[in-house]
């Protein structure tokens, strides 16, 4: 199936297999290895990007669906080697362990920022994240992390 | 992990996507938000040869006031749902219940016709359709026709829905003024599947009680509608016992059949108790 969407701003068509995941489609097709793949089933996370705003998990639908959709990946939180504010402050946490989870985690957040719907208070916050799975069971320096940015 | 290889439809019209299913009968399946069935594709436990995208398809999107009850187009997002205020000020049990469907990232790409349609035994959507006796609209390329949530749920991701209807449509009736609300699930964390759950609408003319993830479709606990405050705590205990006295509790990996009705009874006793101020 035919397929034009735009990644991180730039512009991508590509004739693509029906059954094609978009995790698969962004990781083999793309070349963006940002956006890890765990569970393939929607259980872990780690496959969240960013589509036309909203979060989501890029395992549970195909890359033929985002006919005409904007996408984003953790490659473009960066500008260079200057950290978006939420990855600096992961950073400044040390808000990573293995760190396979991560991208996962900050386009859950990053998304939620965006829009005003990122909680202030600890539950709210394990509440956003509970789609996310850390195996490290490196959560307590996330929260800090989030909870370090201005609101 | 990788879903088995199949068509890919993708209709910009409800009478298109009607006319696939058709056409194709068996072999195609529907596909709204994918969050259950890209899944199971994935794991290959289903492998339809077609499926039918309805995701392009904006006239199933909507969220209406109609007189006494509100209007839900079945490919509304859940998120769109929880977020919007008509729902906040008339349906704060589904508003409430929708904050435990999944996670922030299922719930954008979910749909309120999706769950209902995939009829999981957990799920919080059907379970709050059931208790509020909403009525749901199935559409087919020749006709439409409108069956109520409690009939159409047949078992364990089973529904009375035909391989050539869609569910378009659904609705939920007013609570009246003054309505009380409760609701309360117990999972292993926030966001996982229920291993009970129960809805409690309290109004003038009387209690709709429902119980969730308990059995394969959710209960109206209908033993429960008349219970009254004089038993006190002790009172509804019996009563709780009683009506859950038939029923046969799902046994599977998160709880024990024994331990679901343990949960159901807690779930039902505190609800009624916190209800009717005992």
């Amino acid at each position: 199936m035919k397929l034009t969407c735009r990644v991180n701003g730039s512009q991508i068509e590509r004739d693509v297999e029906d059954r094609l995941l978009l995790s698969d489609f962004l990781r083999h097709e793309l070349n963006l290895t940002g956006t890890h793949v765990g569970c393939e089933m929607g259980a872990c996370g780690a496959c969240t990007v960013i589509l036309d705003g909203e979060p989501i998990r890029s395992c549970l639908i195909f890359a033929a669906q985002v006919d005409g959709a904007t996408i984003e990946t953790v490659e473009s939180l960066s500008d260079g080697s200057a950290l978006s504010p939420l990855q600096q402050a992961f950073h400044d946490h040390g808000a990573l362990q293995c760190g396979y989870c991560t991208p996962g985690f900050l386009m859950t957040l990053e998304a939620l920022h965006r829009k005003g719907q990122l909680p202030r208070d600890e539950t709210g916050l394990r509440e956003a994240i509970s789609g996310n799975i850390c195996r490290c069971t490196g959560y307590q320096s996330i929260i800090d992390a989030v909870l370090s940015l201005p609101a | 992990m990788k879903p088995p290889s199949f068509r890919l439809t993708r209709p910009s019209s409800l009478d298109e996507a009607l006319r696939i299913l058709a056409e194709e009968g068996d072999e195609a399946r529907v596909i709204a938000g994918g969050q259950s069935l890209i899944p199971l594709l994935n794991l290959r436990l289903a492998s339809p040869a077609i499926l039918v995208d309805i995701n392009r398809i904006a006239e199933l999107a909507y969220i209406r006031l109609d007189g006494r009850c509100i209007r839900i187009g079945a490919l509304t997002r859940q998120s769109a749902v929880l977020a919007d205020p008509l729902i906040a000020a008339h349906l704060p049990l589904l508003s409430a219940a929708l904050s435990h469907v999944g996670h922030v990232q299922t719930r954008s790409r979910g749909t309120i016709g999706g769950s209902i349609a995939h009829a999981d035994p957990s799920a919080e959507i059907a379970l709050i359709a059931i208790t509020l006796d909403a009525r749901l609209t199935l559409k087919r390329s020749d006709g439409q026709r409108e069956v109520a949530a409690r009939d159409f749920l047949l078992g364990a991701l089973t529904t009375d829905c035909a391989a050539n209807e869609i569910l378009t449509e659904i609705a939920f009736p007013l609570p009246p003024a003054g309505s009380i609300f409760h609701f309360h699930e117990l999972a292993r964390r926030h966001g996982d599947f229920a291993m009970a759950s129960v809805a409690i609408q309290q109004s003038d003319s009387g209690l709709l009680i429902g119980l969730g993830a308990v059995q394969e479709t959710p209960r109206v606990c209908a033993g429960l509608q008349k219970i009254a405050s004089t038993g006190g705590r002790l009172g509804i205990r019996d009563a709780v016992a009683a009506e859950l006295a038939d029923a046969a509790p799902l046994s599977d990996i998160h709880a024990s059949s024994d331990y679901r009705r343990q949960l159901a009874s807690v779930l039902l006793e505190d609800a009624l108790a916190k209800v009717l101020r005992i």
